[in-house]
C-alpha cells in the first residue's frame, strides 16, 4: 500500500510539472498574439472616443505589470493559478476572469462528464456483448445507429431537435436555463430547470461519443477474442458468458480506460458548435467567443488551462485505474 | 487393443472471402494409449488445424467434410463422436478434460492479468469435483512435478514473471492436472532454446509414461520427433503423404517429401556436408495444386500423372505406409 502511495505521489507530482509546462505553453501563446493588454485596452478606449498616447500605452503597462521580463510575468500567473485560483483580469472588460467564468467552466465539464459516462456505460457492456454476439441483426443495427451518430454532424442533429421541437412542443429547447431561473441564483428548482434542458446538449454530444466509445470497445474486443489465451481457455473447458467475461472483456479494461482522457478532449472539442446553437452560455461558446470575436487572450487562457487541467487529471485517474486492475503495471510499481 | 483416438477421412475447409479454401483433406490417424504420434510438416501444412480439429476450436467458418469421423474411446466410457458435438457445453468434458493442449507459446497461452494458479484451479473446477482448496494444493503438487522452484509462491504469480521454460512447465503441469487421456502438444518446444527444449521434451515422456496418456506431438522438427514419437505422421498441405513407425520412416523414407525433409537435417557426422533445402515454397491454399499436392516440388514428378491423379496409399511395410505414384509403380 506504501509502494502503490509513492506511485501515486510521484504520478501526481508528474501531473504538476506537466501542468507548468501546460502553462507555460499557454501563457506564451496568450503573450505571442499581437499586442499587449495595456495596447489593447487602450484601443478599445479608443473606439469609444478618447485618444491616446505612446506615454498612455508605457504607463499603462507600468501599471499593469507589463514591463517586467516574460519569465516573471509567466510567474506571477502561474502563481496566482495555482495558489489562489486567480486566473486575473480579462484586458478588454477589466473584469475577473473568475467572474466572467463564473459557474460556467463547471456547467460545461459537467455537461461534458456526463455524456462521457453515459457513453461509456452504455458503449463498454453493449459493444462487449456485440463483439461476441453472432446476431446479424443485433450486429446490424448497432452499426447503423453507431455510424449514425459517427457520421450526423453534431450541429445538424442540434438542429433537427430544436426544429421538431420548436414544431411540436413550441419551445426551441435552447439555453440552458428557462427564463425564469435564468438569473436566479442557484436552488434546487434552479437545477431541475438545468436538468431539463441540459439533457440535450449531453444527448446531442453524448450520441455520437457513444458511437465513438462502442467502435472503439468492440474493436478492443474484437481484438482480445483473437488472441491465444481465449482460445487456449477455451481449450481447457471455458465458454460462453463466463469465458467472455473473464477473458477477453477483463483484458480489453486497460486500453478502454487508457481511451477515457481522449475522448473528454474529443467531446469538449464539439461542445462549443453544439452550445453555439442550442445558445447555451457555457465555457466552451465563451472559448470561442474570446479567441474569435473578442480577442480576450487572458479568458481564452484560462479556459485552455482549465481544459488540459481537467484532461491531466482525469489522466492521473486512469493511470491510478490502471495500475490497479492491470497487474503488470501494479508489479512494475508496487514490486512484486 | 482399440485406438484412444481414431480420425478417419477429415476434411477441413474454411469459408473466406475468396471462396472455400481446404486445409486439411483425407487426413487419418490413430493413436492408441500410451502412443505418441509425431505430426511433422512445414509451417502452413495444417498440423495445428488438425490438432485443433480434435477439439473443434478451428474458428466459426470452418466446415468439416461429411465424411469426416473423429472417435474418442475412453476405456470404459462409450464412444464419443467429437465432431457430432455441438454446442460448447458438450465440447467441455472434451476440452481440458479428456483432451489436453499444449500450445507453442505459453506467455499467449496463459491470460496475462490472471495468475497462473487461478487459471490451473478454473480448469480444475471444471473437470473434476474438487474443492477449491484441494484444487490449490493439487496444483501447486502439478507444478512441483514439473519442476517449478517454489511452486506455492509461483502459484500466485502471473505468468510475465515467469521464464521461458517455466512457462512451457506450468503449461504442462495445468494440461496434467486433469489426468487427459489425451495430450496435444503443438509445437511445444519451438519457442524454447534446445537446453530447456531437453528438459521439457525429457519432462514430458516421464509423465506420459507415468499417466499413461496417447500424445499427439506436433513440430517441424524431425530431430525431435526422432527423440519422442513411437509413430510419425508426415503432413503436406492438409495430406498425409507418410507415416509408420519412426524408426522405419526415418530409415527407410518412402515418399519423396520425407526424404527431403530428412536430407534439409544437418548431419553430425558430416558438418561439412551442404544442408539440402526441399526446393521451392509450399503452394497458397488458395492456389492448391492438382493430382499430387506434392508434384510442383518434386523432382520425381512424372508429368501426366503426378499433376492429373491423387496417388493412392501404398504399403511400405507393416504399419508403414506412403503416397506416391512412385511407390505404386514398384508393387
Amino acid at each position: 500500500m506504501l509502494a502503490f502511495a509513492r506511485f501515486a505521489a510521484i504520478r501526481a507530482v508528474l501531473a504538476l510539472i506537466t501542468l507548468l509546462f501546460v502553462s507555460l505553453i499557454v501563457f506564451s501563446l496568450m503573450e505571442m498574439v499581437p499586442g499587449n493588454c495595456a495596447e489593447r485596452y487602450l484601443a478599445f478606449k479608443n473606439t469609444q472616443g478618447s485618444g491616446i498616447t505612446i506615454a498612455d500605452i508605457a504607463a499603462e503597462e507600468a501599471r499593469l505589470g507589463l514591463d517586467r521580463p516574460f519569465v516573471i510575468r509567466w510567474a506571477s500567473w502561474v502563481g496566482n493559478v495555482f495558489f489562489r485560483g486567480d486566473f486575473g483580469e480579462s484586458c478588454i472588460l477589466r473584469v475577473g476572469i473568475n467572474q466572467l467564468l463564473g459557474d460556467k467552466f463547471w456547467i460545461s465539464g459537467a455537461i461534458c462528464f456526463t455524456a462521457l459516462i453515459f457513453a461509456y456505460l452504455i458503449a463498454v457492456p453493449v459493444g462487449m456483448f456485440a463483439a461476441s454476439s453472432k446476431n446479424p441483426w443485433l450486429n446490424g443495427t448497432l452499426r447503423f445507429v453507431s455510424y449514425l451518430g459517427l457520421a450526423l454532424p453534431n450541429f445538424l442533429l442540434a438542429l433537427l431537435i430544436m426544429l421538431f421541437s420548436t414544431v411540436y412542443f413550441g419551445d426551441s429547447m435552447t439555453g440552458l436555463f428557462s427564463a425564469e431561473y435564468r438569473d436566479a441564483p442557484w436552488s434546487f428548482d434552479k437545477f431541475l430547470d438545468f436538468l431539463s434542458r441540459a439533457w440535450l446538449p449531453v444527448f446531442i454530444l453524448g450520441w455520437s461519443a457513444t458511437a465513438f466509445a462502442l467502435q472503439t470497445v468492440r474493436a478492443l474486443m474484437l481484438d482480445e477474442n483473437g488472441k491465444l489465451y481465449v482460445t487456449a481457455a477455451r481449450a481447457r473447458g471455458l465458454y460462453g458468458s463466463r469465458l467472455r467475461w473473464r477473458y477477453p472483456a477483463r483484458h480489453s479494461l486497460g486500453p478502454i480506460i487508457n481511451s477515457l482522457g481522449f475522448d473528454l478532449n474529443r467531446i469538449f472539442n464539439e461542445l462549443p458548435i453544439v452550445a453555439l446553437i442550442l445558445t447555451l452560455t457555457e465555457a466552451g461558446a465563451l472559448l470561442l467567443e474570446a479567441l474569435a470575436r473578442s480577442n480576450d487572450q487572458q479568458l481564452a487562457g484560462a479556459i485552455i488551462f482549465m481544459l488540459t487541467a481537467t484532461i491531466v487529471g482525469l489522466n492521473f485517474l486512469t493511470d491510478m485505474a490502471l495500475a490497479l486492475i492491470d497487474p503488470r503495471v501494479r508489479k512494475s510499481v508496487v514490486g512484486s | 487393443m482399440s485406438a484412444l483416438i481414431s480420425v478417419k477421412n477429415l476434411g477441413v475447409k474454411f469459408r473466406t472471402d475468396e471462396g472455400l479454401i481446404t486445409a486439411i483433406d483425407d487426413v487419418s490417424f490413430d493413436i492408441a494409449p500410451g502412443q505418441v504420434l509425431g505430426l511433422v510438416g512445414e509451417s502452413g501444412s495444417g498440423k495445428s488445424v488438425t490438432a485443433k480439429a480434435l477439439m473443434q476450436l478451428n474458428g466459426d467458418n470452418t466446415v468439416y467434410g461429411d465424411e469426416s469421423r473423429i472417435t474418442l474411446n475412453i476405456p470404459e466410457e462409450p464412444p464419443l463422436e467429437v465432431l457430432s458435438l455441438k454446442r460448447e457445453k458438450d465440447m467441455r468434458a472434451i476440452r481440458g478434460g479428456s483432451i489436453s493442449m499444449i500450445f507453442q507459446e505459453p506467455m499467449a497461452s496463459f491470460a496475462p492479468a490472471i495468475t497462473v494458479g487461478k487459471q490451473m484451479v478454473e480448469q480444475l473446477q471444471i473437470h473434476t469435483s474438487l474443492s477449491k482448496r484441494e484444487a490449490r494444493d493439487l496444483s501447486i503438487e502439478m507444478l512441483t512435478r514439473v519442476g517449478i522452484s517454489e511452486p506455492a509462491s509461483r502459484f500466485d504469480q502471473y505468468v510475465f514473471e515467469f521464464s521461458g521454460g517455466m512457462r512451457q512447465r506450468a503449461m504442462i503441469a495445468m494440461a496434467l492436472s486433469t489426468k487427459p487421456k489425451l495430450l496435444i502438444a503443438d509445437e511445444p518446444t519451438t519457442a524454447l532454446d534446445v537446453t530447456i527444449q531437453a528438459q521439457v521434451i525429457d519432462l514430458m515422456k516421464d509423465l506420459v509414461g507415468e499417466f499413461g496418456m496417447g500424445i499427439l506431438f506436433i513440430t517441424h522438427d524431425l530431430g525431435v520427433i526422432a527423440q519422442t514419437a513411437d509413430e510419425v505422421a508426415v503432413m503436406y498441405l492438409g495430406k498425409l503423404v507418410e507415416k509408420g513407425p519412426v524408426r522405419d520412416v526415418i530409415r527407410n523414407p518412402a515418399h519423396p517429401y520425407t526424404r527431403g525433409l530428412l536430407k534439409a537435417l544437418p548431419q553430425l557426422d558430416d558438418l561439412d556436408a551442404p544442408l539440402v533445402p526441399v526446393a521451392g515454397d509450399i503452394p497458397s491454399p488458395l492456389d492448391r495444386p492438382p493430382g499430387c499436392v506434392f508434384h510442383t516440388r518434386c523432382d520425381q514428378s512424372m508429368l501426366g500423372i503426378c499433376d492429373k491423379m491423387v496417388p493412392a496409399v501404398s504399403t511400405i511395410s507393416d504399419g508403414h505406409e506412403a503416397s506416391c505414384f512412385a511407390l505404386e509403380d514398384q508393387s
